[in-house]
Parts: structure tokens; sequence; C-alpha cells
């Protein structure tokens, strides 16, 4: 009933060990960067039916219930269910094109619907591969890739390594947060609070009620986690330099990875500009 | 070494408030190698005093010099002192900050600035100091809140500090694994010669330090080795502290005639000095022979006991109205997700109205996720679960219902306070009710009153303006406006100085008078609920693992230490002297029943012949 953490996937990592999961960060960002980029370009289906083997071959390798993914996708299916029906409705299609239904400025046309079809695929696709990256690659890992990645701005004087601290302390805070909200919730609840009843205003003035003691703690937490910060030699001095325990290392299997990725998006974007459908 | 010279600081809101200085003219010189306790009420200073001798604040007035080094020495002495000074805070999850172990214990040493190999080698051996190697690449999410300790303590030691300050690490955790920790300390100052400054209100952890430091309203009110402060127990109780059970022991034994007692007893061991040669010609007359003889001679208070604790099993034995029934529940917390975790098992229980029930059991034995599963915020997986004998899964059921009957207390209450002002937070629950005006404003008088908190004077104060333990009493209060016929605390001792806890529990105490309520108690100590239980239940994974009195269930004090349940201090003494005293009994609840068990091991005829010969010699 309250378990807020079962429906908040955000920032999890599975470490499971499966072989996504021992990929190096860097590939892993680099690829999900490229799959991105070439799901928003192409628009056949065709082109998707690679994306789609991709993932299948991507799910069985990182060994992740399909199931915990696609109930995190729940929350947003009635989003998408919207955006489709504003989408197919709200389509202005060229002259020519033969019309379903037609009223005022709504239509329903073929077009329209297939293009509305593309849009929640596309859609699907990136909250996927966004999913997936966060559930194989551990925070510090993806950190550390973003570090090394983005280190040739720290060139240019950009604090890349400052901005990187800061990510990985308010990823830590995800989950207190998360299990203070429930216990909030669940004090309220108990002391009579009915958070499923009322019109939107007022669940959303119920909701609200929480705010000030999340952040009165969070401010509490943030001064003694400064103070720990300081204690553990954490802090701007001049000529203050980090090291790095850990080194990331390019492996074969990355290397095939990469070849894989590539390859997909080419194909992929080779298949889109052939295909008729 | 470490030398404190003449330092007093003020925090500046204080000094606006005209409040006295948190530290006032301390000086101290701290030696390498020491073991060394802190003690004192919360507001004595003593955080304060780590905090500038970590170098994370300075003093208004006077120096502090760590290894010679000074704050403003050079622009990196600030630096150095704080590689030098290791600190532990009280709370793992504010100190913590990478996602696995052995990345959070290599946070200090990248910080530091050092090679690879050396980072490589400093947190390998923090690990295996502290028996973490296997839970290296754990996510610090999953671990229990003793592991996340002893991961704090791993971080800080790989940074190779010549002294380490532990601040309250023991409020978080209880029993054995408390124990454990401070062996763990004990043994890195023995071996790596690193100086420990443990703050505690805990009396019986500090017996084996080299060095107590008793402080008190900014200023170090004693110095000296525990046999010496806690020979001071008049001064101690006056300030509010005192000494430990074991010392008290000791001072009754030696009252009542034991010989070859030190005059400070300090360990449980040291009382077996005068009972040793009795002990070894024990073969001959079992103590239980010894005991049973002594019961049937003399009506003692033990008989009485005994008699009172059958009164209580029959109380249990009238068939009393059930108000929560489990059978075979079955919960599973974040279930359907890589992250499940069974957290009860096939658990079957039955408490009844008008009774104070505690769950005890260590940490993950599901007493919080029983208690959400009683109050209705959360439904058992599988199982029954009845409420006044109605079955809750029933569509006819109003969940509503059982809600509005039962009060929850949850862990760290403060937390729980959701409004701006005392009046409005404690109204809450009558508002949700529309209950009239003036009947809210009796309620929550009535609430706060009940709590010890004058209506007038806190009504309209800001909630987070109060002190911790008045929050946790305007928490309560806003139970108690519920009206409640039940009321559930789960922890509500934890992470408070043995003050609060004393004032807390008797404000419990005074809610049990209370006609038709009952109150179910969840805690991780024995120690909170022999008082004020009238049934214990012990969990253990999510399981039951026993049930009776209090005393009844102390009798397996053995299997409760086992699994990490803090007791009484009177039992746990008692169960240290079973090593040597086999037939002792642990079920006891209190000092006095403790030297009256003791009495019985008593070496009287050993006495009465010593007797004998000096009378002897002096006739002679």
């Amino acid at each position: 009933m309250i378990e807020l953490s079962r429906y908040i996937p955000f920032g999890q990592y599975v470490n499971n060990g499966s072989l996504v999961a021992r990929l190096d960060p860097r590939t892993k960002v680099i690829s999900a960067v490229l799959l991105i980029t070439c799901i928003s370009f192409i628009s056949k289906f065709s082109a998707f039916v690679f994306c789609l083997i991709f993932c299948l071959v991507l799910q069985q390798t990182s060994r992740i219930s399909i199931v915990y993914i696609l109930r995190s996708l729940s929350p947003l299916v009635a989003l998408l269910i919207f955006a489709f029906v504003i989408q197919v409705l709200f389509y202005v299609s060229p002259a020519h094109t033969p019309l379903l239904w037609q009223w005022w400025v709504l239509s329903i046309s073929w077009e329209g619907i297939f293009i509305g079809v593309l849009s929640i695929l596309r859609v699907i696709f990136l909250y996927y591969l966004a999913t997936m990256l966060t559930f194989t690659t551990s925070l510090v890992d993806l950190t550390d890739g973003m570090e090394v990645l983005l280190a040739p701005l720290q060139k240019i004087g950009i604090p890349v390594s400052a901005f990187i601290m800061v990510l990985v302390i308010a990823f830590k805070f995800v989950p207190i947060f998360v299990g203070e909200i429930e216990r909030l919730i669940k004090a309220q609840a108990a002391r009579g609070m009915n958070f499923g009843q009322g019109n939107l205003a007022q669940r959303v003035r119920k909701l609200m009620t929480l705010l000030t003691p999340l952040f009165v703690s969070a401010f509490k937490r943030m001064k003694t986690l400064t103070v720990a910060l300081e204690a553990r030699c954490f802090g701007g001095r001049p000529g203050w330099q980090r090291s790095k325990r850990r080194t990331l290392k390019y492996e074969r299997i990355d290397i095939w990875a990469f070849t894989l990725v590539i390859s997909l998006c080419v194909a992929a974007v080779i298949v889109n500009s052939i295909s008729p459908l | 070494m470490i030398e404190i010279n003449n330092v007093t600081f003020n925090y500046s809101t204080q000094e606006e408030q005209d409040v006295p200085p948190a530290l006032q003219n301390v000086s101290l010189h701290i030696h390498a190698g020491e073991t060394i306790a802190i003690i004192g009420h919360n507001g004595s200073g003593k955080s304060t005093l780590t905090k500038l001798i970590a170098a994370i604040l300075a003093p208004d007035s006077g120096t502090i010099l760590v290894d010679g080094l000074h704050i403003n020495t050079d622009k990196n002495a600030i630096w150095t002192i704080r590689q030098r000074v290791g600190v532990v805070f009280q709370n793992p999850d504010d100190q913590l900050i990478a996602s696995t172990v052995i990345d959070d214990v290599a946070f200090g040493p990248e910080n530091l600035g050092l090679p690879r190999e050396e980072i490589e080698q400093r947190v390998r051996e923090a690990l295996d100091l502290l028996a973490l190697t296997e839970f290296a690449q754990m996510p610090i999410s999953e671990l229990s809140v003793s592991l996340k300790q002893r991961v704090a303590i791993a971080g800080v030691l790989a940074m190779r500090p010549q002294y380490l300050i532990l601040d309250e690490p023991t409020t978080m955790i209880s029993g054995k694994t408390a124990r454990h920790l401070l062996e763990t300390v004990q043994h890195l100052a023995h071996e790596r010669g690193i100086t420990v400054m443990h703050i505690t209100h805990f009396m019986h952890e500090i017996t084996n330090f080299d060095r107590v430091i008793v402080m008190d309203k900014g200023h170090v009110l004693m110095d000296g080795p525990p046999a010496t402060i806690f020979a001071r127990a008049d001064e101690l109780q006056a300030i509010g502290l005192d000494v430990p059970l074991v010392t008290h022991l000791g001072r009754y034994l030696a009252a009542q005639g034991w010989s070859a007692l030190p005059n400070v007893v300090l360990f449980p061991e040291q009382l077996l000095a005068s009972t040793r040669d009795y002990l070894n010609s024990l073969t001959s007359t079992p103590l239980e022979e010894k005991r049973s003889a002594t019961h049937q001679e003399v009506t003692r208070p033990v008989s009485d006991l005994s008699a009172q604790s059958q009164r209580s099993i029959e109380k249990e034995e009238t068939p009393g109205k059930s108000l929560f029934e489990l059978k075979e529940i079955f919960y599973t917390h974040q279930r359907n997700t890589p992250f499940a975790q069974e957290t009860l098992r096939a658990l079957t229980l039955t408490l009844q109205a008008g009774q104070t029930t505690a769950l005890v059991g260590p940490t993950e034995a599901g007493k919080s996720t029983l208690i959400d599963l009683l109050a209705g915020l959360i439904r058992p997986e599988a199982g029954v679960y009845l409420f006044e004998g109605k079955n809750t899964a029933e569509p006819s059921f109003k969940i509503e219902r059982l809600r509005s009957r039962v009060g929850v207390v949850f862990q760290s209450p403060e937390s729980q306070i959701f409004e701006e002002t005392v009046g409005k937070d404690v109204s809450f629950g009558p508002r949700q009710k529309n209950v009239p005006l003036a009947e809210s404003r009796r309620l929550v008088q009535e609430s706060l009153e009940a709590m010890g908190l004058p209506y007038e004077d806190f009504r309209s104060r800001y909630t987070y303006a109060l002190s911790g333990g008045q929050k946790r009493r305007v928490a309560i209060a806003g139970v108690l406006a519920q009206q409640p016929d039940v009321i559930f605390f789960d922890e509500p001792m934890a992470g408070l100085d043995p003050r609060g806890r004393n004032e807390l529990l008797q404000l419990i105490s005074s809610l049990k008078q209370r006609s038709n309520l009952t109150i179910i108690y969840a805690s991780c100590s024995l120690k909170d609920v022999v008082e004020l239980a009238d049934v214990v239940h012990i969990l253990d994974h999510g399981r039951l693992i026993e049930s009776g009195t209090p005393r009844a269930v102390l009798a397996s004090a053995e299997t409760l230490h086992e699994l990490d349940i803090a007791l009484p201090e009177a039992a746990e003494i008692a169960l240290t002297l079973r090593r040597d005293i086999p037939t002792l009994r642990t079920d006891i609840l209190d000092l006095a029943e403790l030297v009256e068990e003791l009495q019985l091991v008593r070496p009287e005829h050993q006495e009465q012949s010593e007797q004998f010969e000096q009378e002897g010699k002096a006739t002679l």
C-alpha cells in the first residue's frame, strides 16, 4: 500500500554481475548517447525492428526481470496515451490524404496514427535505454565514466570534478529521501490522512505538507555531511588534487559491445533511408 | 600528543541568546596510544571538544596543538590535522559518501591525493582490520546500521590517523554488535598505538578505558582512570550521570560482607575473586540443591517474585480479548523487484487488548514491518490478519476504521512532525476527523500535558525550534490526541541519552495507567521493556522465536544474547558470571535480584570457618 521505494527505480543499480554490468562505464555512456541519437533520428518501423532486436539482446544479457522494468514504466502509461491521443487528433495531414474522421480542427488519419505510434515507440525505447543504463551501472562507475569523458571541459575551466561530486551526493540522497517521504506519508496516514481521497487540488495540498519536514531534514543532513566531508579532508585548498583508486580499463568485451552498437546504428540508419515503411 | 590550553568556544547563535559558552577554559593533555572515554550529557560540550580537536571548528580563545601543529601554523596545517585526527560521527548515513563499501573507504585517501597503489593498500588494510573484505563490493544502502558504522570507521582508518574520535557510535546499535565495535576499537589502540577518544552516554562501555573525562556545562569536571571516577558515584549522580551497575553491585556485596573485592568493581569477573575458592569446592554441593534449600527455609523476596511471575502467567492464561490475531503472515519488502526482501515469515501471533506487549528483536527482525501491518499501513502478502476477530482482508472491512483506532509513534518520531506549530501538529489527528474546535482544543491540551508539556507555553511554539526530546513528546502527544485504543511505539528511545530515556520511559509508563489503552512497544533491547511489558515476543528474521513474561524470556538469556538483543544490565552481568558459575540464573530483572541470587553463591561456610579461625587467633 504505502511503499514508495517499490515504484521508484530511479538510480537503482542491480548488482548481478551480468555481462552488461561489467562493461566499462564509458562504453555504456557513449553507446547510450549513440543509440539515443539514432532512435531520435529513425522514423521507419523497419528500423525500429533492429532496435527491438538489440534491446532483446540487451535485456537477455543484463539478466534483469523484464516485469520489473515494465512496471517502472507504468506511471508513464497514462501520460503516453494522453500524448498519443493529442498527437493523432491534432495531426495536420497533407492536403490529399484521406481522413478517417474529422470534426472542427480535430481529425484522425492513418498517417497521424502512424506518426503517433512512432513517437510512443521512441519514448519507450529512450526510457528503456536510460533505465537500463542506471540499472546496470553503479553510480560510481557512471560518475567516473562521465568524469573521464567530460575531462576535456576541465581544461577550459569548467569545474567538472566538483559538478560530479554534487551529482554523487545528490544520487546518494535519493534512496534516503524516498525512505523519508515514505515515513512521513505513513505518519500522516496513521493520523487519519487519506492520500487517495479528494480532488486534485486537495491531493496536491496534502502532498505539500510533506515538503516542509523534508526540507528541514535535508538541510540538517547537508550540514552534517559538510562536516563529515571536511573531516575526511575533502575541500578546496590551493593546488588540491584528488587521486583515484579506480582506473577504467577497456577490455575486449568493450570493443565487441562498441562494434555491435555502431553497426546497429549504421544498419538502422541505412534501413531507415531505403525502407518504405 | 594533543595539548589543549585554556580553550573557550562559543557558537555564534549561542552568543546572541546570552547562553554560556559551549566550552569554557578547557585544558587537557592527550597522550599517544591512550584510550579515553568522554562522558557527559547532551550539551555538556563533548562534541564541540572533538570538533575543535579535529580542526573542524576553531577556538575563540586558547590554543590546541595536535602533534605540535596549530591550525594557524601554515595553510596546510589544517589538512594535516584533519588527516591525523579521524572522526566517526553518530549517524553513519550522514558521513558515508560513495555508494559501495570499497569506494567509500577509498574516499579519504583519494582526498589526500595519494598514488593509486598506496590507496589500494590502505583500503585493503582498513577493510581487513574491520572484517569488511567480504562486503567490499556491496552497495552501502543495503548494509545494516552496524555494518555502515564499521565502514565509517574503516574509511577513517584508511587515512592512517594518529587519533580516532568516535562520537556516540553506540546510540544507533546495541547489544553484541556494540560490544564488538568497542573491542575492535580497543584492539586498534593496543595493536596500532592509535589514540582513541570515545564519546558515550553508557557507563558500562567504558570500564576498560585508560582514562575517563567527565564533562558538564562546558567544563571538564573529572579526569582520571575509571576506578577513580566511578569511586565518586555521588558526584556523578549529582549531574545526572551514574556508575555502571556492576560498580553498584560491588558496593552492595561489599556492604554484605563479601571479602576480597576491589574498592571499585569495574568488571563482573572481579566479583568472582571472593567466590573462587568456594566455587572450586562447589562440585560437592550443587547450587541447585542449595537454592531449593534456601527457598524452603525462608520466604525470600525471590519467592515473592516467583509468585508474582506466576500471577502474570495466570493473567496471561485467562482468556483476554484478543485484539490482533495473525496467522501464518508473510510479507516481502519491495516485492517483485530485484531488491525484494522477505521481512515476515509465517508469523503467527496474538496480542491481547489492555496489555502492554513488547516486540523485541535485533535490527531487521521485522518489527517495523509488523507494526506497519498491524496499524493497517501495509497488507500481508499471505496469511490471515484478524482485528477484533474480523478478517481485515474481507471487502466489508474498512481499513480506515482500523487506522482510526490505532496510533503509531514511528522510529525517530521527531521527523514525523509536519506542521509549523506544536498546537497545529498535535491537532492534526482531531482535525482530520472534523472534531469540533472546543473538543479538539481540549484533546490537544490533555495530550500535551500528559507528555509533560504545559499547553499555554507550548501550543504556539514552532516545531523546528524544539529540542530533540521535546519533539519526541510532541509527536507522542499528536498520537494521543487521536484518542487511539492502541498505541504502537517503534524504538522510541533510539538515540536518546540516559536522562532522556528515563523521562520518556516514565511518560510511557504513565500511559499504562490509562484504562483500555493497549501499548505495543518495539525495541531491539530488553532493557527498555522489562519494567514496562506484560508480555514479550522475541522476533528474529521475521519469525517468532519466543513469547512470555519478561522474566520467562530472560531465562534463555544466552539465546537472546546470540540474537544481538541488549539485555538489562543485571541479566548481562549474570550471563557473564555464568561462565564461571554455570548454575546462576539469568532471569534477573534488577540489581536487588542479582544481589539476592549472588548471595546464594556466597561462600558462607568458608567465611564462617575463617571467622572461627580469627576468633580462635584472637582468643589465643
